[in-house]
């Protein structure tokens, strides 16, 4: 599904260039659950906004489902992104002005789903993370942890081939934290593909193979045995 | 929908800055509102004439000592000279104003209706409805006022005699017209476009005035226009102004002085001056144009200011949403759709300043633009202005959003690194502003004082507890009565220690009249302002004598009294040596001067004090009104009042008891510096809520910016203070530079305003410092909020996720 050959990614300020990626290569099948580590700085996260396309990269190559979307313009990438990806983050990053229902039916918005069916399918992923009982809250007034089921509520309901996730434990509790790799493997287990960054070997025991990073570069990959 | 409500939400969120630009935009809105409604008015005049190219208004010219005059009055012999010579080629329409101490309005069984000195009747010719558009109600327009004692109403003049008449019912009544009936054979429809034809009543000429008395006497009341093709045009004037040549040419070698006529153009007529009819110059149209513009380039640039200050607040929510797929476009909308909401909210809130407005500064409105409020201009110009509003407003910070950088705001909170347009352009502009704001804080610092001195300078007399009642001068009323009877009437209660005939201090009514003093040489003229009293009126008023004596009551044939200036004037080298002269007075008789006085206040002090001479007169019709000495005590006036009231109803059992206290009447003729002090204070305001509302845009911008450096300065142990200075000090220093900027200007211009003052404050320094003072004042207070909350932040939070 994702594929990336000699991926270089430079961050360049007026005096000096910073390598930030240095020849990645990547290959992520359908269905995987894949875990990227590495310490604070090692361009993980930099990874995983190009595997998004929110960012883009330098040189070398990026197949997404056998489409070269390196040099993709702004609206392509943006046309790709709200049809085939969702996105968990560390700080959930919901809309503070709009409930835990507006928050997920969003995305449905900018795929232009006609209200009855995106009321349908929003109430369907609310009852999936079991959130269904606080859809008319504003994201303040939940918990940490029920602020992050409204994030991966976010991501599925579109029903992308691929969930990005960024720490998504970072800011919970142990409990909570078990809660949504808990989800994310129901989803993963329902065909979704998953690729996680994240500090913890416990979240990354979650993930089929696990890739680790050190100053940009993949230094290993292993395969878990669950 | 999610998009509206977000809109909703967000700007509830942020009550303060919504209620700032919603603000900031109404008084924008109010002031390009009224301003267009004042131009629109005044581009109108006389637009909707048929035959507007072909109308002029006969207009003279008069030459006399090198200097040129001219003014709309005509002689009474020119009409019927241009019609004997003219009127197979052009329409000529005399408009002779009329003049009538009342109108009364005949009710059955009633008291009749009177109306005192109606304005706005026109004395004309039939041809005059040809000239004018109308349309008829009633009446035929061809017959309606082609003899004496007719009169055509316009509607709204009929309402007003006739409230509850069916207007087809008021045709054939009657109204007298002080002694005369006049019937009612026309109604017209009101002008529905402003017009410099604003007759109200139409009546024929009377007989008096249906003949000339030659060509030199002139007079702002009669007036002559005509409709004439442009060939023609130079025909008729040579014509008029070589017949005009012929019947002065005997006084215009003698005075040495000439006359002659000209065509003023009904187009250009509204923009004319000098010659008769409401006017305005085309210059100050224009100049209020430009305030438009420039109101409403200010309450942009504070929009934009203050929603700009607001991206970084939104940068998550608008990073989010591009992760989500949002495109650039939509999001342009939907800043777009947010500013033309504010936009909204801000034009309805400007319906009820506009209306608070025009009904405190009527008279700074042209006169009858309540008459037409064409709503249809109107609309279409508030649809104009929104839109470009919405456009100037919200295209910047749409913009600015949309470079949001999504990596950025998803990741990290602080906001130093995102860029947010260029502040030193920002800061620029609030300079600008701010110097307006302090040109205008200087003249209303500088207005309240010259007004406050004039209120308090001592006049020269004494004014107070005196009540003025005026001598019956209608017709009607008992003008035939001796005022003696009333004074002597009074005298015998002891309340009324002083009671004076004459003419108050100040008063509309003065007269020129000059002496003839002799000389080696000859005789001199000296031109004089002649007062008329009685023997008490020095008493009365306090006036103090300087040289001779006090006028006595033997003084009434003989003798005349001078003030300092006109014994000055008259050559006299010292008071004394002037008193005991012998003087020509302006009857030609003998006078013997036997006082000189000092000079006291005859105007307001816009003008000098007059060189002035008093006569103590018997004549009651220069005597102008009774000057009474209240009791010193307030508690005593009532009774006294009410004595005065029961006396002059036996005296004068046909005038109303109408009096008025001196000092009360007095500080009424500031009443048009009160008001001019009034929309000064007025626009300081404006400007100052303006300027600010840019400035705390500006400074949450800063302090948003700023928000790491303020948590590391705490973390290293600075003050709440501390940071507040730290944060205000940089725009202190703009005000600063704004004030240093203003300070000349402002003391320029309001020297300029004050050289109308022949008496008048001197600018101090101190009142330049003050007003830069209170300025700082305002701006400290405004920027202090936001800082004493950037301030307040707690570190932890402003330096977490770096």
């Amino acid at each position: 599904m994702i594929k990336i050959t000699n991926l270089q990614k430079y961050y360049r300020t007026e005096e000096v260039e910073t390598v930030a990626l240095n020849n990645v290569n990547i290959h992520v099948k359908e269905g995987e659950f894949v875990a990227v580590m590495g310490p604070s700085g090692c361009g993980k996260s930099t990874l995983l906004n190009i595997v998004g396309l929110l960012d883009d990269l330098d040189e070398g190559s990026y197949l997404f489902n056998g489409t070269e979307v390196a040099k993709f313009k702004e609206s392509n990438r943006s046309n790709l992104r709200k049809h085939n990806i969702g996105f968990v983050f560390q700080s959930f990053n919901l809309i503070d002005e709009l409930t835990v229902f507006e928050n997920v039916e969003l995305p449905l918005v900018y795929t232009k789903v006609p209200a009855a069916e995106r009321k349908r399918r929003v109430e369907e992923v609310l009852e999936k993370v079991q959130i269904m009982h606080r859809r008319n809250h504003f994201p303040q007034q939940l918990s940490g942890g029920q602020q992050q089921r409204v994030a991966v509520a976010r991501a599925v309901v579109n029903n992308p081939k691929l969930i990005l996730a960024d720490e998504p434990t970072g800011n919970l509790d142990s409990n909570n934290g078990n809660e949504v790799m808990q989800l994310l493997t129901e989803l993963n287990e329902a065909g979704t593909t998953i690729v996680m960054v994240t500090h913890s070997e416990h979240d990354a025991k979650f993930a089929d193979r696990v890739i680790r990073m050190l100053d940009g570069q993949v230094i290993m990959e292993t395969t878990e045995v669950k | 929908m999610i998009g509206v409500k977000l809109t909703f939400r967000k700007l509830w969120r942020n009550r303060l800055f919504t209620a700032l630009n919603i603000l900031g935009l109404a008084i924008g809105i109010s002031a390009c509102w009224i301003i267009f409604r004042i131009v629109h008015y005044e581009f109108s005049f006389d637009k909707s004439h048929p035959d507007k190219e072909n109308i002029y208004q006969v207009v003279s010219h008069t030459l006399a000592e090198g200097k040129e005059s001219s003014f709309g009055g005509v002689p009474l012999s020119l009409y019927p000279y241009a019609v004997e010579t003219f009127g197979h080629l052009a329409q000529i329409v005399p408009i002779y104003e009329g003049g009538f101490q009342e109108v009364m309005v005949d009710k059955n069984h009633q008291a009749p209706l009177i109306f005192e000195e109606p304005t706005a009747i026109n004395h004309t010719v039939t041809a005059y409805f040809d000239m004018v558009p109308y349309q008829w109600i009633a009446g035929n327009p061809k017959t309606a006022i082609s003899q004496p004692n007719q009169v055509v109403l316009t509607q709204s003049r009929a309402k007003q005699y006739f409230a509850n008449t069916p207007l087809d019912d008021i045709l054939g009544k009657t109204l007298k017209y002080d002694t005369i009936l006049f019937t009612v054979t026309g109604i017209v429809a009101d002008l529905d476009k402003p017009s410099s034809f604003t007759g109200k009543e139409f009546m024929f000429i009377p007989q008096d005035k249906q003949k000339g008395r030659g060509w030199l006497e002139r007079n702002s009341a009669h007036q002559v226009f005509i409709n004439l093709p442009l060939q023609h045009k130079d025909i008729f004037l040579d014509n008029i102004n070589v017949k005009n040549s012929e019947e002065g040419k005997e006084a215009f070698a003698t005075y040495n002085f000439k006359t002659s006529y000209g065509l003023l153009p009904l187009t250009e007529k509204h923009f004319t001056p000098g010659f008769g009819s409401y006017v305005v110059k085309k210059e100050i149209v224009y100049g209020l144009i430009g305030v438009g513009i420039f109101l409403l380039l200010l309450a942009c640039i504070n929009y934009i200011n203050l929603s700009t200050a607001q991206v970084p607040f939104q940068a998550k929510e608008i990073g989010i949403r591009k992760t989500l797929g949002e495109k650039g476009f939509r999001l342009t909308a939907t800043f777009l759709w947010e500013t033309l909401f504010i936009c909204l909210i801000a034009l309805l809130l400007s319906l009820p300043l506009v209306h608070y407005f025009e009904w405190q500064f009527k008279e700074f409105l042209p006169p009858n633009i309540q008459d037409y409020n064409d709503w249809q201009a109107i609309s279409l110009f508030l649809i104009i202005l929104i839109g470009v509003l919405t456009l100037l407003a919200g295209l910047y910070p749409a913009y600015l959003s949309n470079k949001v950088n999504v990596v950025d705001t998803i990741k990290v909170q602080g906001i130093g690194k995102l860029s947010f347009g260029n502040i030193s352009l920002r800061k620029t502009l609030i300079v600008f502003q701010f110097v307006i704001a302090q040109v205008f804080v200087i003249g209303t610092f500088i207005v309240s004082a010259q007004i406050n001195y004039m209120m308090n300078t001592d006049l020269g007399f004494d004014k107070h507890a005196i009540v003025t009642l005026g001598l019956p001068y209608k017709a009607k009323h008992d003008t035939k009565t001796d005022p003696l009877l009333y004074k002597r009437a009074l005298e015998q209660y002891p309340e009324f220690e002083k009671i004076s005939l004459g003419s108050p201090p100040i008063s509309d009514r003065t007269f020129g009249m000059s002496i003839t003093i002799p000389s080696d040489t000859g005789e001199t003229h000296v031109q004089l302002m002649f007062k008329s009293t009685d023997a008490n009126y020095f008493d009365l008023y306090n006036i103090e004598t300087l040289a001779g004596r006090a006028p006595q009551l033997s003084d009434s044939i003989g003798s005349i009294f001078l003030n300092e200036s006109a014994r000055i004037k008259s050559g006299f080298k010292t008071n004394e040596s002037a008193i005991g002269q012998i003087v020509k007075g302006p009857r030609q008789d003998d006078v013997r001067i036997q006082g000189v006085f000092k000079d006291f206040h005859t105007h307001t002090l816009r003008a000098e004090k007059a060189a002035m001479a008093l006569e103590i007169d018997a004549n009651s019709r220069r005597l102008e009104a009774f000057n009474i000495k209240l009791p010193d005590h307030p508690s005593q006036w009532q009774k006294a009042l009410t004595t005065m009231g029961k006396e002059w109803k036996t005296v004068y059992p046909n005038t109303p008891f109408d009096y008025k206290f001196y000092d009360e009447k007095l500080a009424s003729i500031y009443e048009s510096d009160m008001r001019q002090a009034k929309i000064i204070n007025l626009s300081t305001i404006v400007t100052i809520i303006l300027s600010c509302l840019g400035l705390i845009g500006l400074v949450t911008l800063t302090a948003f910016q700023r928000t790491k450096e303020i948590g590391i300065r705490k973390v290293l142990g600075s003050s709440i203070a501390r940071i507040i200075m730290l944060l205000s000090k940089d725009y202190i220093k703009l005000i600063v530079i704004a004030i240093i900027i203003a300070t000349p200007l402002g003391w320029w211009t309001m020297n300029k305003w004050l050289e109308d003052f022949a008496y008048r404050i001197d600018i101090r320094w101190w009142m330049l410092l003050s007003a830069g003072i209170v300025t700082v004042i305002i701006a400290l207070l405004s920027v202090s909020y936001q800082a004493w909350k950037a301030a307040r932040t707690n570190p932890v939070d402003s330096l977490r996720d770096e």
